[in-house]
């Protein structure tokens, strides 16, 4: 499409979304913890002004914007990211945010409007019957639906 | 000094390796499972400079060329401490100077494949264990870990949350990492470890996760007055020591230091080198702490490139 159309951008972005493989493998890969972040942050209407907030806990997760360790950039396969240790201050990080950044967002309609169609029933029927709205909300965004991309 | 008998350290002598670049480990005899041997490969990033941790101080051209950056042996007058008439440590690397009596330590200059000058390539080349690191996909250590751990994930942790390079491959590896957030509350853990039985990554990684920090917990609660210490290279490599010396724990730890690209500010004996190498000593002492029972099954390699 590039060389039939000399380089149009609005036809090569068109010719990707219409590609079916663009639309295969739902959750084979793990966000990264920026994306983690991001998600977690738009998916609770997290505010601007408390991006410092975001770039601090992006830092914890072990992914400072812009720091790379290399000068390859950060890794880009799931299994980079997915270290025990890692994974679970993903958790730390899920439960942390929900209970001291989330402010007044009901968890049940999160949770359809955010997960479905691709969420379990069971991971939705956890997060309704969680014993609180912070462990409801953390479950969420910990929750593999969440997690993975 | 005991000389060092390259084949006794190639087997998994006691030693401790400052190594220019990756030439010696294929021969390290890891090769029987259950291993007691440990493994420590610590990756100084950014191109540590060989010439200023031990220096050619009989070489004539060295004085000539590095100039003021040239420092003199003590029998000169100087800080460096002789290794024997050609070598000399950096004052700052005193603290192993006495593994080195000991016959424990081992400088090793430029070796390497051919250099281009790319970090970068370096790094991959050190990592991937291969000339082309184009042709192959997987870190060394991790080929390593295929053929003596299986499937067992325990058996080799990285001191940090990403996994370097060198770990990468299809054999599962453990991250560790000081924690600054808040740890989830043990309910919440739970909800989340039943969300994630159907996924075998998460899950696996997960177990893994509570399990070092439970670990974790039980050194720091045994050592009081360490909560709270910064969690600099030589408190990593403390962890670290204490981790292989567990009889349960891995036997491969990976440590990285970067910040050794000192193109500008570098000094001689302060400057930006000085601190940077003092940290280094301090942390191979501080590594050798917990694992002295097992030091003599135990290869510590610290690691470099220059491009």
């Amino acid at each position: 499409v590039f060389l039939r159309t000399g380089g149009d951008l609005r036809a090569i972005a068109l010719a990707i979304i219409s590609e079916p493989a663009a639309w295969q493998h739902y959750f084979s890969k793990v966000r990264t913890p920026i994306e983690l972040i991001v998600s977690a942050a738009r998916a609770t209407g997290f505010h601007e002004r408390d991006s410092e907030r975001l770039f601090d806990l992006s830092e914890q997760l072990g992914q400072r914007p812009f720091d790379a360790k290399s000068p390859a950039g950060f890794p880009d396969r799931c299994e980079d990211w997915m270290g025990g240790q890692a994974v679970l201050e993903r958790v730390d990080f899920c439960a942390e945010f929900a209970a001291t950044d989330v402010r007044s967002v009901h968890p049940a309609t999160l949770a359809r409007d955010i997960l479905r169609p691709q969420a379990s029933a069971a991971t939705l029927t956890a997060i309704t019957r969680a014993p609180s709205r912070a462990h409801a909300i953390g479950l969420m965004l910990a929750s593999r639906e969440f997690q993975r991309r | 000094m005991t000389p060092i008998d390259r084949r006794a350290f190639l087997h998994g002598s006691a030693g401790l390796s400052i190594s220019a670049a990756l030439a010696t480990m294929p021969g390290l005899a890891l090769a029987r499972a259950p291993v007691s041997q440990r493994l420590v490969v610590l990756m100084l990033r950014g191109g540590m400079d060989g010439l200023a941790a031990v220096a050619p101080y009989a070489d004539v051209n060295f004085k000539r060329i590095r100039g003021p950056f040239a420092l003199t042996p003590r029998s000169d007058g100087g800080p460096l401490i002789e290794l024997d008439e050609f070598f000399g440590l950096h004052p700052a690397l005193a603290p192993i100077y006495g593994a080195y009596e000991e016959g424990h330590f081992l400088p090793v200059h430029a070796v390497g494949v051919s250099p281009n000058r790319s970090h970068f390539r370096a790094q991959d080349v050190l990592e991937r264990g291969d000339p082309d690191p184009n042709d192959v996909a997987d870190g060394w250590l991790n080929r390593v870990l295929q053929q003596v751990a299986g499937s067992d994930p325990g058996a080799a942790v990285t001191m940090g949350r990403a996994i370097p390079k060198i770990l990468r491959g299809p054999a599962l590896v453990g991250s560790w990492a000081p924690v600054r957030l808040s740890p989830a509350p043990a309910d919440f853990l739970e909800s989340v470890r039943a969300n994630y039985s159907g996924d075998a990554l998460l899950a696996t990684a997960l177990s893994q996760g509570i399990r070092l920090r439970a670990e974790t917990a039980r050194l720091l609660d045994a050592e009081p007055g360490q909560a709270g210490k910064q969690w600099n290279l030589v408190r990593v490599a403390e962890t670290a020591g204490a981790f292989l010396a567990a009889s349960e724990g891995p036997r491969i730890a990976v440590l990285q230091r970067g910040g050794w690209d000192t193109h500008a500010g570098q000094g001689a004996v302060g400057g930006r080198i000085g601190p940077l190498f003092t940290e280094l000593a301090q942390a191979l002492v501080a590594l050798r702490g917990p694992l002295q029972a097992v030091w003599d099954k135990t290869v510590v390699v610290a690691i470099t490139e220059f491009g």
